[in-house]
């Protein structure tokens, strides 16, 4: 059943080797997050049927991040460039985006306060604290035969889930269609790590000072969300699984998973 | 007998011998030949006479029709058959007739000479034939149909009834019915020389349906449908999967979304493969079988039991949904690939 992944897919991680190359020892200060850390996590036989992501999203730790090479000139010189907002790196109509938490990045608005590196090269983003937490080394390979392989931090299920909760609270409200994929990412965490375990590590980023605000936040999103088959973020990962999986199973599955979870902890 | 005179020997005569042995010892019963009237003789030389109606059967709905005189009348009436049902013998009370039976029913009357005569003989009649066999319903038959299926003629009803693990009478009970649908072919020292499956298969399902025929209660698993069949390897329990997510291994059907699994105690089994009781959007399905054919001749593939295919064709054009055209394209897949699932 499961078939190569998806060609987008397979493109979206050879722009995202391009920029960890580029980017060489800057590398022990990144931490892979968003859609392709939870396939990591989740399995990528799941991935043939359903692809959505071009993007990779990458943080960058400030803390002990070094003041060369200068982040800006390695990604150009890769061939990436910089888009209409900071951290947006654009190649080959795939995209990088870098971001620092928003707790630990800073003065300013959009930007991300990064020395000499300056503030523009990646943005604030709320939400993805726990990844400075939940972290664990993995491999990032390429898709196609004998391709490059780079040892990089992913962040743990718990802060992806942290993350992604964040993330479709502040979709919930607007039109953009993003949302029933950011739900979808979510039961695929919910589904995808036994509860055991992300119950465990979200409790360690409660305890942590630098996560724990954004992931109580994040446990009330969950329950709001989630915790009912009609709960809005139930329907929009069921209209994201459409034609994939019947709805109801979609809602209940996200309603059964979010109260296991809620009563782990 | 020395109070009758009776003549004939056949189903009549037996009848008419058991009245007179009722009646008391100073009376006579006369049955002339040629006639269709029978007399009972008091001791004082009075006669009650009756009209016999002969019947070979008479059922309930016949008593209306029959020509009973009333009971004040000169000639009463008697009615003979080889059996009276009970519920034919109170029509027949009801209506005024005297009757008598080959089994010894019987009940006689007449007001003028005045005599009672009432005996019990067989509640059920002892000359019936089993009845044909009608339908496919029960174990007996899916475990015969199974078999025809599975295992390639010639056999005997004999053979086939080892197959197929059912009495012999069992399985040459639904071989008459095959026949006289002519899905099964008999050679000339009657064995079965050849099967129809296909058509087989079509006619067990017009008696036979996966939803009702087993129990089948239904369960979500939350981590969804990939993620079952690792759980399912690691079950310790007996289980065979049927359905969509067995025919995918073989036939070129879009991929499932439901579950169906054969186990001997789904509650037990539910609980080992952490399923909840779904009250929508189930995507497991516990089946506790009809019979325990269901695990006969099932097949592994990749660490998992799968159900024979005869079976899960049978499953899936009983299913809802998709399933009854996923059961066509299974069936064409069988067909083409006989060899593969047929011993």
């Amino acid at each position: 059943m499961p078939g190569a992944p998806d060609p987008l897919y397979v493109k979206a991680r050879e722009i995202l080797l391009d920029a960890l190359e580029a980017l060489g020892p800057h590398r022990s200060s990144l931490v892979l997050v968003g859609a392709q850390a939870i396939y990591l996590h989740t399995g990528e036989a799941d991935i043939a049927v359903a692809p959505f992501t071009t993007d990779a999203d990458v943080i960058i730790d400030p803390d002990g991040l070094a003041d060369r090479p200068i982040i800006a000139e390695a990604l150009q010189a890769s061939g990436f460039v910089l888009g209409d907002q900071p951290g947006q790196w654009v190649k080959d109509d795939a995209r990088v985006d870098l971001m620092v938490p928003e707790a630990i990045s800073g003065a300013g608005t959009r930007g991300a306060r990064l020395g000499p590196h300056g503030n523009r090269v990646a943005r604030k983003a709320r939400g993805l604290e726990g990844a400075l937490v939940d972290q664990e080394m993995r491999e990032i390979a390429s898709f196609q035969e004998g391709g490059r392989r780079f040892e990089l931090l992913v962040a743990g299920p718990a802060a992806l889930l942290v993350s992604k909760l964040h993330k479709l609270a502040e979709r919930i409200e607007g039109p953009s269609r993003v949302k029933d994929k950011d739900a979808l990412d979510i039961l695929r965490l919910l589904r995808g790590v036994p509860t055991e375990i992300i119950s465990q590590r979200l409790r360690g980023l409660r305890q942590d000072s630098r996560s724990a605000v954004v992931t109580g936040e994040a446990l009330q999103q969950l329950e709001g969300l989630f915790a009912r088959p009609g709960a809005a973020g139930s329907t929009l990962a069921s209209r994201a699984a459409a034609g994939l999986e019947p709805e109801d199973t979609i809602r209940a599955s996200c309603a059964a998973l979010t109260e296991e979870l809620l009563r782990a902890l | 007998m020395r109070n009758s005179v009776i003549s004939g020997t056949g189903e009549l005569g037996t009848t008419l011998r058991l009245v007179a042995k009722r009646l008391p010892p100073t009376w006579r019963l006369e049955a002339p030949p040629t006639t269709s009237t029978v007399s009972l003789r008091a001791p004082d030389g009075t006669t009650a006479r009756f009209t016999v109606l002969r019947r070979r059967k008479l059922e309930p709905r016949d008593v209306q029709t029959l020509r009973i005189s009333s009971r004040q009348g000169l000639m009463g009436t008697l009615v003979t058959a080889e059996f009276l049902s009970p519920r034919t013998r109170q029509l027949l009370r009801e209506a005024g007739a005297s009757y008598a039976d080959a089994s010894g029913n019987m009940r006689v009357m007449a007001d003028r000479p005045g005599i009672f005569v009432e005996a019990e003989g067989a509640q059920k009649d002892p000359g019936r034939e089993p009845r044909p066999l009608a339908s496919l319903k029960g174990p007996a038959a899916a475990r015969v149909v199974r078999a025809l299926c599975d295992f390639r003629p010639p056999y005997g009803v004999r053979r086939l009834a080892e197959l197929a693990e059912t009495a012999p009478a069992s399985a040459s009970r639904v071989v008459g019915l095959l026949e006289r649908e002519a899905l099964i072919e008999r050679g000339p020292r009657d064995e079965i020389r050849e099967v129809d499956w296909a058509g087989l298969l079509q006619r067990w399902i017009q008696d036979y349906q996966f939803l009702s025929s087993n129990e089948v209660t239904t369960f979500l698993d939350p981590r969804g449908l990939p993620a079952f069949p690792a759980k399912l390897r690691n079950l310790k329990a007996r289980a065979v999967v049927t359905g969509s997510l067995a025919a995918v291994r073989r036939a070129p059907v879009a991929s499932p979304r439901l579950a169906a699994v054969y186990v001997d105690d789904p509650e037990a089994a539910a609980k080992a493969l952490a399923l909840r009781p779904a009250e929508s959007g189930g995507n497991v399905t516990l089946v506790r079988p009809l019979d325990s054919v269901v695990f006969s001749r099932s097949w592994m593939d990749e660490g998992i039991r799968y159900a024979a295919l005869s079976q899960v064709a049978a499953d899936l054009l009983t299913s809802p949904g998709r399933g009854p055209s996923e059961g066509e394209e299974l069936i064409a897949w069988m067909r083409k690939n006989t060899d593969a699932w047929r011993a």
